[in-house]
């Protein structure tokens, strides 16, 4: 048991930060802490693609003998992915929270409760 | 040997630094006091897990780089938290006697 | 937007949501509700809708803890994703690319059109916060060339920006052309010279900024960036690609840097001027 947690230590750390940020998103009623739960979820996903690439014994993949021993270099295809997830997150970072500052200017507040209150009286 | 025992000490102090650091962040509830307890981990934690990976390591290239992060934190961390404070003042101008007002009933 | 089924569930109609208590208390009241009870419903509600969040948090740790069972060995070299790919990609990146850093040469040469399709997803994030954060109202615009006059720039941030901009400047500089040689490359590079612009936006006020990078400035280079991007993986791709018979192969990499680092800059720096003015 111990050596199982030992042995994924990374994939563990990637599961408590996603299942903190899935928690933040349900239960914060202000509208920038879920942005900011959302964007742990995305670190959660990014640590565990990164782990998932590392090889015992071998050094980052900047080649200093031309790739001619590819034994010596780890996996870099996972490093490639996160970087398209980093610019995904902070585009749609960028984009909710554009949205948020919206929502304020025209309702006055970000939080979910009352932002509730306020469409069930326009409803009426 | 001696090398190791100084550079753990170091590494005691930094990683003690930055645990106070988040239990002052948890435990105080007003934004200043928060700053306070934020601000301790930038500056004097980096710098003194710096030297320590310093001392490890040895290498005058490594030196020069740890040395070059530790001033660019020590120049912009203490703005940053002033700059928030700042914020603070300008935004709650009565927040902290409120504060203080509850804190004694 | 909030849906309208999800509003009429909160209320409690019939034929929404699966709450019977609520539903109950409807059919049985049927006068119109008063605020004390539409208050109790909501507190209700909440304490289910946490309870909900917690079980389907601990559910989702329970199931996810389960399926690290049966994952491959952290680090190990026979893991299923360790193939003949990496191997083609680590052992023939240098020779195909020019780029010693093989996951610059991967992203922007094997995949580049992946790497293409993430400069257009920052180029439309742009695009969508400007039309959201855009001050068009004009009240709005003029508080906010009100306030743009009053604040000074803090004298502490100020002279600490004044000796750090530089620097700043040139490092991001560094990144963004050592990026096929060296850790970093268009992405990172073109954070840091963003980070900088702002900096001296910060430091100088944004009337310091305005006169090298206005609206049309900005316009240039975030579509230059990406056209430049489109023409040369273009031509990279008719010339046959994989470095066959091709003399641009050898350093493709490096202008697409370029491009991708001109794209995020302009990105970072329109990001940080629609928050704080609604104007570049």
């Amino acid at each position: 048991m111990l050596e199982l947690i030992v042995d994924n230590r990374y994939t563990l750390t990637a599961v408590i930060l996603f299942v903190v940020g899935l928690g933040n998103m349900m239960l914060h009623p202000n509208l920038i802490k879920k942005v900011v739960a959302f964007n742990i979820m995305d670190a959660a996903t990014f640590l565990l693609l990164a782990s998932r690439g590392f090889i015992e014994g071998r050094t980052a993949a900047i080649l200093t003998d031309g790739g001619a021993n590819v034994a010596l270099y780890v996996n870099p295809i996972p490093a490639g992915l996160v970087l398209t997830g980093i610019v995904v997150s902070v585009s749609v970072s960028a984009f909710s929270l554009a949205l948020i500052q919206r929502i304020y200017g025209s309702y006055g507040t970000i939080d979910m409760n009352e932002l509730l209150e306020i469409m069930k009286k326009k409803g009426e | 040997m001696i090398r190791l025992v100084v550079a753990s000490l170091f590494l005691l102090l930094g990683l003690f630094v930055f645990f106070t650091e988040v239990v002052g962040f948890f435990k105080f509830k007003y934004i200043m006091m928060r700053i306070h307890a934020a601000g301790l981990g930038d500056t004097l934690g980096i710098m003194s897990i710096a030297i320590a990976v310093a001392i490890l390591i040895g290498t005058p290239n490594a030196i020069i780089k740890l040395l070059l992060v530790v001033v660019f934190m020590m120049l912009t961390n203490p703005v940053l938290t002033h700059l928030l404070a700042n914020m603070e003042v300008k935004l709650h101008q009565n927040a902290g006697n409120e504060y203080k007002e509850e804190d004694r009933a | 937007m909030i849906d309208k089924s999800f509003l009429r569930w909160l209320d409690g109609e019939e034929g929404y949501g699966l709450n019977t208590e609520l539903k109950d208390n409807k059919v049985n009241s049927p006068a119109k509700k008063s605020k004390a009870d539409e208050k109790e419903q909501l507190s209700r509600f909440n304490k289910i809708y946490g309870g909900l969040a917690v079980a389907i948090s601990v559910l989702m740790v329970v199931i996810l803890c389960v399926s690290i069972i049966t994952f491959p060995t952290y680090g190990s070299v026979s893991n299923p994703a360790n193939n003949e790919v990496v191997e083609r990609y680590v052992g023939s990146a240098h020779d195909e690319t020019g780029a010693e850093n093989v996951i610059a040469g991967m992203i922007l040469n094997y995949r580049g059109f992946d790497t293409f399709g993430e400069s257009c997803v920052l180029f439309l994030a742009v695009c969508c916060v400007m039309q959201l954060l855009w001050a068009t109202d004009d009240k709005i615009k003029a508080e906010g060339e009100k306030s743009k006059r009053e604040a000074k720039p803090d004298l502490i941030l100020s002279t600490c920006g004044k000796l750090i901009v530089p620097f700043v400047l040139v490092f991001g500089i560094c990144i963004l052309f050592n990026g096929h040689i060296s850790p970093g490359g268009g992405f990172s590079g073109g954070s840091v010279l963003g980070a900088s612009v702002i900096l001296f936006a910060v430091t100088y006020g944004s009337k310091a900024t305005g006169r090298f990078f206005t609206k049309r400035v900005f316009n240039i280079i975030r579509i230059s960036g990406l056209m430049i991007y489109a023409i040369m993986f273009g031509v990279y791709i008719y010339q046959g690609a994989n470095g066959i018979q091709s003399d641009l192969a050898h350093y493709i990499v490096l202008v697409i840097d370029l491009a991708v680092g001109l794209v995020v800059m302009s990105t970072m720096y329109g990001f940080y001027s629609f928050y704080t003015k609604g104007d570049l």
